[in-house]
């Protein structure tokens, strides 16, 4: 299972972004605990646990899904520690369930907030007459777009990469009304002077202090460093609090190209995700507000420190 | 005669072997009719069989703009999400859906739409998606069986034997109902270990639920014109309609299911480019049932189908003998060879075997035509259009099945539905 939830998060992922991914998860959750027909609230346990095993040993382990079922492992334990130290009656497999729809319900209302919270602070950096360009297919980056919008005047460019991708941002700019021109990612260079703002969305940050994006992100941060400002938007829950186990791990898809008109066939290999060194970010919008580069990376290596028990609990369970 | 049998047999190997277009050949073969004075232009022109070209390519247009609504892929989403990720369902409806599109729509285009959705949800959740693809091939295939416009041999027959929709249906649900519920029992049986129930697999239903949300992601962000649905759905019902008051109407299916494409396009400009509808007509198929019934034509000029009917007719005085010989070639014949070719040359043989026949012995030798051609194509990866394409599909999403593995199942099955079809017509012989 855990091979098929690892190509099916990645496939996800990289379709609708991770917060949404996050999201999907946890509604699929919910309906699970609906649909699974079993009484017996040990085995329910033991199965939730090996579910859970499963999500922590994905590849890629994606931070927010990681967050989520740490905060429902969490509830699980604490009705465990229930049973075991003060023999609790209440711990029936029923209750095991609402407890676990509460605490999806619960991360559900979380992550919304969260996202308000992204979207206030990114329209009170945008300034009249921005010019933003834009990579990610973020919907946080989209989301906030949207909102600014209907606040202020400012447009974007559309920095072209995968057609599917691209097109998916042309549509909401569109469907917003915010006005846009597209250029392709390798030409870039050529309107360097146009560009006010750089808006990045991210992934996961992880151990190497590195901000996970999309494939092609690293190239504009570089074009882009130290020339204008460049923003990561993303929640601090998506932060990955765990020992990343190789500085460079792309998933690379190897392709067999050929064309109508030659024979020629030659391979062709694709990555799915940049990594960023957080350095290159100016600032850093989160849920908690916009911070520096460095107060955001100063902060995530506090949180890092500060997780190590539960780092130790969670990723311990066999 | 011989070279009209030498160019036929030619025409029929090339098809087989599909180095060339079969579009391609058939064209070849009905200028060579031509060509060798075995047919005048006249002849030749005389020969096609309009009825069938304008009904292929009135559905043809009518499935076009129906994909393009996205209305079966609607139907293939809300199905995938009312089996909530369970096996057993999937195959069931599934299957149960292929047989039942494919009664309306042409099996190829059905076994498009249902075999790309099926890969995707049972291989997320890590299913063999082997029987689910075999079984919808079959039912493909048996569904086509029920209707005048569910697979090109009943078109065939239909429009030169001048058949209704409704015949089509009353005649043949029994043999068709008994085949659906006995290759659907003995599939499930079959494969009981991987497709049971798995709402006590908490694992596999998480899986599976967290599939079903991102195919009903894939689908809804596609945004849907609730309109064109409508329209689209409207127009089919009415086109169906059409085709079960087609005698109360006095229009033959061909104008019935060009007037329906008509009235789609005018109530969907603004959706549907005219040209580009226009384009997604197969003409190749088009042209290579004008070359089949020219080269067919061909053949029965020289007196070879006359032959080949008396030499059937003699072979027995007892006429459910006959049926059953009809039934059985065809079958077998079909598991092997492209359908059409065959139907097309039987078409002449069977007009003149029913001389002289009383109507409902006549139509039973139909029957049994269709019945071989549409199930007899079940028996293997090559036996028809649909088997193809669904195998073809199959090896897109990494699934390999293999010629053998294919017939290992299908073959007695398929055996099992003409068991089923040969009991029906002797039963109706009998009558």
């Amino acid at each position: 299972m855990r091979e098929h939830l690892s190509q099916l998060f990645l496939e996800i992922e990289g379709q609708i972004g991770t917060r949404d991914t996050a999201e999907l998860v946890l509604d699929a959750l919910l309906e699970t605990i609906r649909d699974y027909d079993i009484k017996d609230d040990k085995k329910f346990c033991e199965k939730f646990e090996e579910v859970i095993k499963d999500i922590k040993n994905t590849t890629p382990r994606i931070g927010l899904v990681i967050e989520d079922f740490y905060e429902i492992w969490k509830e699980l334990e604490r009705e465990e520690h229930c049973k075991k130290h003060l023999d609790c009656p209440r711990l029936k497999c029923k209750d095991l369930k609402r407890s676990i729809k509460n605490k999806v319900k619960a991360l559900k209302k979380q992550n919304r907030k969260s996202k308000k919270s992204i979207t206030a602070h990114t329209i009170r950096e945008i300034k009249k007459g921005d010019t933003i360009l834009i990579h990610t297919n973020s919907h946080t980056i989209l989301d906030a777009l949207k909102a600014a919008r209907r606040k202020k005047r400012f447009s974007c460019i559309v920095a072209e990469q995968e057609h599917e991708k691209t097109m998916s941002i042309i549509l909401d700019l569109q469907k917003s009304k915010i006005p846009f021109k597209v250029v392709p990612e390798y030409m870039l260079s050529h309107i360097e002077d146009e560009v006010s703002k750089v808006f990045i969305g991210g992934v996961t940050l992880n151990s190497f202090h590195h901000v996970v994006s999309n494939a092609g992100t690293k190239a504009i941060a570089a074009e882009f460093h130290r020339k204008v400002p460049i923003y990561l938007l993303m929640g601090t829950r998506k932060c990955s609090f765990w020992n990343a186990k190789t500085l460079h791990h792309s998933y690379q898809e190897k392709q067999i190209k050929s064309t109508i008109h030659s024979e020629t066939t030659y391979s062709r290999i694709k990555f799915s995700h940049d990594r960023i060194p957080m350095e290159m970010f100016d600032f850093a919008i989160t849920e908690k507000g916009t911070m520096t580069g460095k107060a955001m990376l100063k902060w995530y290596k506090e949180e890092f420190t500060r997780r190590a028990p539960w780092r130790k609990a969670f990723f311990s369970i066999p | 005669m011989f070279i009209a049998l030498g160019i036929f047999v030619a025409a029929l190997i090339l098809i087989i072997f599909e180095h060339i277009d079969k579009a391609v050949i058939a064209t070849v073969g009905a200028l060579l009719m031509v060509i060798f004075g075995i047919l005048t232009p006249e002849e030749a022109f005389h020969a096609i069989e309009f009825e069938t070209i304008i009904l292929l390519m009135g559905m043809m247009l009518i499935m076009d703009i129906s994909r393009r609504s996205e209305i079966f892929n609607w139907i293939s989403t809300k199905l995938a999400e009312k089996t909530k990720g369970n096996p057993l369902l999937i195959f069931i409806l599934f299957l149960l859906i292929t047989a039942f599109f494919s009664a309306f729509l042409d099996n190829v285009t059905t076994i498009i739409i249902v075999v790309p959705i099926t890969i995707a949800l049972t291989k997320g959740m890590g299913l063999d998606p082997k029987p689910y693809i075999i079984g919808e091939i079959m039912l493909s295939n048996i569904g086509g069986a029920l209707t005048l416009v569910g697979d090109p041999p009943n078109i065939l027959i239909g429009s030169a034997a001048e058949l209704s929709f409704n015949q089509f249906v009353i005649n043949l649900w029994p043999p068709v109902l008994a085949s659906t519920v006995t290759v659907l029992l003995i599939l499930t049986i079959m494969n009981w270990r991987t497709i049971k129930p798995i709402s006590k697999n908490l694992k596999k239903l998480f899986l599976s639920h967290i599939l079903i949300k991102k195919i009903k992601y894939q689908f809804y962000k596609k945004k849907l014109k609730k309109k064109f649905i409508l329209i689209t759905l409207s127009i089919l019902l009415l086109t169906v309609l059409g085709f079960i008051l087609q005698n109360t109407l006095g229009l033959s299916p061909g104008i019935i299911a060009m007037v329906g494409a008509m009235i789609l396009l005018l109530f969907t400009t603004k959706e549907v480019n005219f040209h580009e509808t226009l384009t997604k007509v197969e003409w190749p198929t088009l042209l290579f049932f004008i070359g089949l019934f020219i080269m067919a034509a061909g053949l029965e000029a020289t007196g070879f189908l006359d032959f080949i009917s008396h030499t059937l007719t003699g072979l027995t005085d007892n006429f459910t003998i006959t049926l059953l010989i009809i039934l059985w070639s065809a079958g077998i014949i079909s598991m092997f060879l492209d359908n059409i070719p065959f139907v097309a040359v039987m078409i002449p043989v069977i007009m003149d075997m029913q001389v002289g026949m009383a109507p409902e012995q006549a139509l039973l030798l139909w029957w049994a035509l269709a019945l071989g051609a549409c199930l007899g194509g079940n028996g293997t990866i090559i036996g028809a259009s649909a088997n193809v394409v669904g195998i073809g599909l199959a090896e897109k999403g990494h699934v390999r099945i293999s010629f053998l593995s294919y017939m290992k199942t299908a073959l007695p099955l398929t055996l099992i539905t003409l068991v089923f079809s040969s009991v029906y017509l002797i039963y109706r012989s009998q009558l």
